[in-house]
């Protein structure tokens, strides 16, 4: 999955082509899927952004963060799926896709090591909660299993509302 | 501690005892990730019985039988966010449109930014605005939580924002003493307190000298409207608000942009909320111009809720139509 080039001022274009390919290619995810965004390479990033959004380039002086949602942070010699931006195309992926239970999403929020209801590729995968059909985020299927990518605050806040916080009366904890 | 607004706030004892009264929790649905009927339908199957505000389809009452609207599922997938029913009216007032470019020059945390965005279906362009990297991070969490590509982040002072963008709608929700906040029996201190977290805040941003009464506030205030004015485009609007009673924080901000720019004039609200007070014209011996009273004022015993106020500013002139992609450089 090299071929991503995240550099700002590359080319919006080829910022969306390459994008569009890594996600074919690693999630199955139809290029339609990114209809309603724009596609920005911003740092060493690449961003969804809404189709109206200015060129980082042209905002400097107002020094600008955050354009739209993080897709993809280029680490170098690979590139990662970010937690946010999976849950925007997320939905639309086919492959490489871990629908967990919430008796898999409890080690999973640990940072544990858990098997895959499905085979997944090793590399990073998108990981939904089962039978909602929402995406949770990113995982990374390793040697040893499917390991949580999600950031610490957001896995804090899904463990406390699966497992902690009481429902209509119940304890949820498995 | 409100006794110096016996006379401006009708049924004063009715809002005594509002503020001594545990507010009710709010919270907006997110429609671009779940329809408002089908968030019901779902929480009604966990239990939770949402009733609608009736005056914004997005807006909802929390129920009783949910203790931490924060900690929930759909909460953290970003379905709907926790904001205060009269926090909701200033986006409302300044009623963005899709493909829109909008100013909201003191962002952070972020909740009204967010409504933005929402109300503009995410296309077009929402710069968020504010000084504080605390908030900030707070702002980026709630706009990667409910999946709003439309808003960038500047860090700038609003007083003095670059020129070189101008943009079709501002909102300046103002830094304040956060009167309206207050709900209990320890009215004073915290209202005190907010005024100096404020004023701390900005002296450690900024490394001006200590700024800690309110007129220095005021003056924030109003260079902060000032600079809005210079930065919306003829034809523009400019929404005012605050989450305090003050007049001087209120009326008298607006009162002075108005004596200083010929070409605003100030317009009723587009959005009818239950209970809204028209501003005053008048306060402590101090005369507001008359127009004041199409701005508005929100009280806890009007609607449960904060306290608030405000005021929509019209640039006179014919707004541009939009550039092709809505590209506020173009």
């Amino acid at each position: 999955m090299g071929a991503v080039r995240l550099e700002e001022g590359g080319g919006a274009a080829r910022a969306r082509d390459d994008v569009l390919r890594y996600f074919a290619e690693r999630f199955g995810v139809a290029a339609e899927a990114f209809d309603p965004y724009g596609v920005i390479a911003f740092g060493s990033s690449a961003w969804l952004v809404s189709k109206a959004m200015p060129a980082p380039a042209s905002l400097r002086g107002f020094e600008p963060q955050n354009p739209g949602v993080r897709l993809l942070r280029d680490l170098g010699t690979f590139v990662k799926p970010t937690s946010a931006g999976l849950r925007l195309v997320g939905r639309a992926a086919t492959r490489n896709v871990a629908d967990l239970s919430p008796e898999d999403l409890w080690p999973f929020f640990e940072r544990k090591p858990i098997a895959p209801p499905a085979p997944i590729e090793p590399g990073f995968a998108v990981v939904r909660l089962r039978g909602e059909g929402h995406v949770i985020g990113c995982g990374i299927q390793t040697r040893d299993g499917l390991v949580s990518q999600l950031p610490d605050s957001h896995a804090a806040g899904l463990r406390t509302s699966l497992f902690l916080a009481p429902r209509a009366g119940e304890a949820r904890r498995p | 501690m409100f006794e110096r607004y016996s006379e401006i706030i009708p049924d004063f004892d009715g809002f005594a005892h509002a503020v001594r009264r545990p507010m009710a929790s709010h919270i907006r649905v997110n429609p671009a990730r779940i329809e408002a009927s089908e968030f019901v339908r779902r929480t009604a199957g966990s239990g939770h019985r949402f009733e609608p505000l009736g005056w914004y389809a997005q807006g909802f009452v929390v129920p009783p039988t949910l203790e931490r609207p924060g900690a929930t599922l759909e909460y953290a997938l970003g379905l709907y966010h926790i904001q205060s029913a009269s926090s909701m009216v200033p986006p409302l007032v300044l009623a963005p449109e899709p493909g829109d470019r909008v100013l909201d020059l003191c962002a952070a945390p972020g909740s009204k930014t967010t409504q933005l965005c929402e109300l503009m279906a995410d296309r077009g362009v929402v710069v968020a605005n504010d000084l504080f990297i605390d908030r900030l991070k707070v702002l980026k969490s709630h706009l990667e939580r409910l999946g709003h590509v439309c808003a960038v982040i500047t860090r700038r002072p609003g007083e003095s924002y670059p020129g070189g963008l101008t943009f079709r709608r501002v909102l300046v929700d103002a830094p304040c003493s956060g009167e309206g906040t207050f709900r209990g029996t320890e009215a004073h201190g915290r209202s005190r307190r907010a005024v100096q977290e404020t004023a701390d805040a900005r002296e450690t941003a900024t490394g001006e000298p200590p700024v800690r009464e309110r007129e220095k506030l005021y003056r924030l205030q109003r260079a902060l409207l000032r600079r809005a004015a210079n930065l919306v485009e003829p034809g523009g609007i400019v929404v005012y608000s605050t989450c305090t009673y003050d007049p001087l924080e209120n009326e008298a901000v607006v009162d002075d942009l108005l004596r200083a720019r010929d070409d605003f004039i100030l317009e009723e609200p587009p959005v009818d909320v239950p209970g809204a007070e028209p501003g005053l014209t008048c306060f402590d011996g101090q005369r507001f111009r008359g127009l004041l009273a199409r701005a508005r004022r929100l009280y806890p015993h009007r609607l449960d809720s904060d306290g608030f106020f405000v005021a929509r500013l019209k640039r006179q002139g014919d707004l541009a139509p939009l550039a092709k992609g809505g590209d506020p450089t173009a």
